[in-house]
């Protein structure tokens, strides 16, 4: 295997490559970087063997050839050269690779390839297609949702499901739960899974503008970005009956400007940052907020707001109260409660494609 | 080359207040109802005139005077003072009574021990200088409570808690003496042995033998002799009566923080079935959980220990989202931790398992966090508050959780243990007296 490439693309997609590899793996092989280079382009792969990716670029091709490379070396070896022009080539035989950039020149000894697992390969037929943009955004919106108890593992996920042409992407960490829906560009399919919050949060940093295709086999799901494809495991089990939850009707609705909310917020709960509980009442036009810790003091604060319904006292969990307020869209929002012990939900206050329903605290 | 400086740390001299109440009880009652004042008024257990039972809690001092005293028998009492008003003991206004004398101790100085319902010490070393000294801030709690609170109090004032304990019986009622190091141990040689705290009547009979009435006598009483008599508790003696006592004023005024509740079994040559492991589990959480809400805490990290074969322990720990103290939300986390054992539990036999939460929170700080379960079942939280009232009323056996049935109480005791940031020696060897005798 032999090629040419330039530092930055080689650079750009290491690094992206790199991100799939675990730093806790017991397998020793997956600490490598698989290199593939056909057909004019070298494709990169790395995997935990939950997440996979790959990432193909356009190279010179002198000789082809596949070998598997000490991922993180690779990546400060070939993150360190200065910008030109990088020969690659791997000499299979005496199981070294070489690097070389204007007078730098690294020797690194490569992996047993027969070592290197099988990936899983999708050819994307009857994928559904996704605006970047659009899932982009979804993802922010449901990523601070998913929950990190193990003992519910269904919980570490998203569920995705599609219906025709609309796509819902759901996540609860059982405290808070957000809800989202977006439309498909094309490409048909009800489908219903539940895709690691880790492979979920890998997905929105690679998607940009171009349009995602997303496909499913084999309890995988496949994600294709350009020349990056995401390959990631599902989470097998039943994902809780969320929709029973969202309550149909509220007492009290209150709409409110997100930023005056949200730094109202954070100033009072520096008082009580390991408990962080925010209590709030809502009488006429006026949200009052109050955090309070023994030994420590209280804080209060105040925003003006246009409340529809009954006064309500009712307190909330600081921290999932800024992610809702922050992953809502728009500059002001709503938010309607039922009773102190049931889910509040925050939404925008135009479109109706998103909800964030919190779940309070109960004060004794 | 350095110069090597040896200075002798200055260390400030104690100064320990011992406030006693007077009569507490009776002036509590004399000071609500102007009626009984002046009379001579028993606080016992009853109002009822036929009643003998019992023994007298509080005498006025006006009874005093017929030689009733608290822990004379109501009945010796009715002989001795037949015009004796006898009235029931409200023991809810005393108590709250005292946290308002706590709380105006409060002014005085920030380590403050209650050792009874009637007698508080305050370590007021360095704060004395707020008043202008040590008589006057003696005087100003004493006239704070007489004034503030209406009661009448003694005050000993000496550089250790027994010499000030000692000092207060030296000016009762209503007194204020202090006593220097200087001053002892003449100051209590008048004493009778029955003031030093911890000596009671056999103790003093069994000094009489020898001769040792009063607290100077004890205090010149040779030292073999004591030790040959009562051993160390003899030795512990005599300091007493020279007032020496190093035991510091541990503040209870804060609750002591507790860390974790948890609760441990040993199961004997050991259990291997991972079912009946899980019922063991169920059954520590429960009780331990069980406590956490009876005291008003909600935790967040879950620890799961386990010892096999005798031989080694592990124990693994994972902190949840959210606090909690129910049994539901604990248990398989519990469950979980344990299965992380899983090529140990195969091979071994497991002989002692325990559970504790910790990463504790008072409940009316954190509140808990009601969790989207409990809107799709909230039946976890309703069942708790049931089978907890039904343990309440009629015991731990009552109700049990059909995962923890099988149990056999006998074999798997459950043994209950809160870690406490603990103090050791909360009370002086000296003090400690009043449970060895």
């Amino acid at each position: 295997m032999r090629i040419k490439v330039s530092q930055e693309e080689l650079n750009s997609a290491v690094s992206i490559a790199l991100r799939a590899i675990s730093m806790r793996s017991i397998l020793p092989i997956l600490s490598g970087a698989r290199l593939v280079v056909n057909e004019g382009k070298l494709n990169i792969s790395a995997t935990d063997l939950d997440i996979t990716l790959h990432c193909s670029i356009a190279v010179n091709v002198e000789e082809e050839g596949r070998a598997v490379i000490p991922a993180k070396l690779l990546g400060e070896a070939v993150k360190s050269l200065p910008s030109s022009m990088v020969d690659l080539s791997v000499d299979n035989n005496d199981g070294q690779a070489s690097i070389s950039c204007e007078n730098a020149h690294y020797v690194i000894k490569t992996m047993p390839l027969e070592d290197y697992p099988q990936l899983p390969e999708s050819d994307m037929k009857g994928a559904i297609r996704l605006s970047g943009e659009v899932l982009s955004e979804a993802i922010r919106q449901v990523i601070k949702a998913v929950g990190r108890d193990e003992a519910r593992p269904t919980l570490g996920g998203v569920l995705f499901t599609a219906n025709g042409e609309k796509m819902k992407m759901v996540s609860t960490d059982s405290y808070r739960l957000a809800v989202k829906e977006i439309n498909t560009e094309g490409g048909e399919g009800e489908l219903e899974l539940i895709i690691p919050g880790r492979a979920v949060e890998e997905l929105g940093k690679l998607t940009g503008e171009d349009s995602i295709s997303m496909n499913v086999g084999d309890g995988q799901v496949f994600y294709k970005a350009g020349e990056t494809e995401l390959i990631s495991r599902l989470i097998e089990g039943q994902f809780p009956k969320y929709e029973q939850l969202l309550p149909n009707e509220w007492a009290t609705r209150v709409r409110f400007d997100k930023e005056m909310m949200i730094s109202a917020i954070k100033r009072i709960s520096v008082i009580s940052p390991t408990t962080a509980i925010v209590r709030v009442v809502i009488d006429g036009d006026v949200m009052k907020f109050n955090s309070y810790a023994q030994d420590i003091g209280s804080a209060d604060d105040e925003v003006r707001c246009t409340t529809e319904g009954e006064k309500v006292e009712i307190a909330f969990n600081a921290q999932y109260l800024l992610d809702g307020l922050t992953a809502v869209r728009g500059s002001e929002a709503y938010i309607e409660m039922s009773s102190p012990i049931k889910p509040a939900v925050i939404k925008s206050t135009d479109k109706q494609d998103y909800i964030y329903l919190i779940m309070p605290i109960r004060l004794s | 080359m350095k110069a090597k400086i040896n200075v002798k740390r200055p260390t400030m001299k104690r100064q320990i207040v011992h406030l006693d109440m007077d009569a507490y009880f009776a002036s509590i009652e004399q000071r609500d109802f102007p009626i009984y004042r002046g009379k001579p008024l028993l606080v016992c257990h009853t109002d009822d005139p036929t009643s003998n039972r019992g023994v007298v809690s509080a005498a006025s001092y006006e009874a005093r005077a017929y030689g009733v005293k608290s822990a004379t028998t109501v009945l010796e009492a009715r002989k001795r003072c037949p015009n004796g008003i006898f009235i029931a003991g409200n023991y809810d206004r005393y108590l709250a009574s005292t946290r308002e004398v706590i709380e105006l101790c409060g002014r005085y100085s920030d380590i403050i021990e209650v050792y009874s319902i009637d007698e508080v010490f305050l370590d007021i070393t360095g704060t004395e200088r707020f008043f202008g000294g040590v008589e006057k801030a003696a005087l100003s709690l004493q006239r704070a409570i007489r004034c503030e609170l209406g009661l009448s109090a003694s005050v000993g004032v000496g550089p250790s808690k027994i010499a000030s304990k000692m000092a207060s019986e030296l000016s009762k009622p209503g007194g204020v003496s202090i006593v220097t190091r200087a001053d002892m141990p003449d100051a209590f040689a008048p004493l009778s042995v029955t003031d030093i705290p911890g000596v009671g009547k056999r103790m003093s009979k069994h000094l009489d033998a020898i001769g040792i009435k009063t607290v100077g006598e004890l205090a010149t009483a040779p030292e073999s002799l004591l030790k040959k008599k009562f051993g160390i508790v003899g030795l512990a003696l005599k300091r007493a009566a020279l007032g020496l006592d190093g035991s510091p004023v541990v503040s209870n005024k804060k609750r002591v923080p507790v860390k974790s509740f948890g609760h441990s079994s040993s199961l004997g040559h050991g259990v291997d079935e991972p079912e009946q492991l899980k019922k063991i589990l169920m059954s520590l959480i429960e009780g331990a959980t069980r406590r956490m809400r009876k005291d008003g805490y909600l935790g967040r990290t879950v620890n799961v220990c386990l010892i096999f074969a005798r031989l080694f322990g592990v124990s693994h720990r994972r902190t949840l989202s959210g606090y909690t103290n129910l049994t539901g939300d604990v248990y398989p986390v519990a469950v979980d931790l344990m299965a992380r054992e899983s090529d140990n539990l195969a091979r071994y036999p497991v002989t002692k398992i325990g559970v504790s939460v910790a990463n504790l929170v008072d409940k009316h700080e954190a509140g808990r966090q009601l969790s989207i379960f409990d809107m799709l079942d909230g039946r976890e939280s309703a069942l708790t508050a049931a089978a907890d009232s039904l343990r309440d009323k009629y015991g731990n056996d009552i109700v049990i959780r059909a995962a923890a049935m099988e149990i056999k109480r006998n074999r798997y005791h459950a043994v209950p243990k809160t870690e406490l940031s603990l103090r050791t020696d909360p009370i002086s060897p000296a003090l400690a007296t009043r449970r060895v005798l």
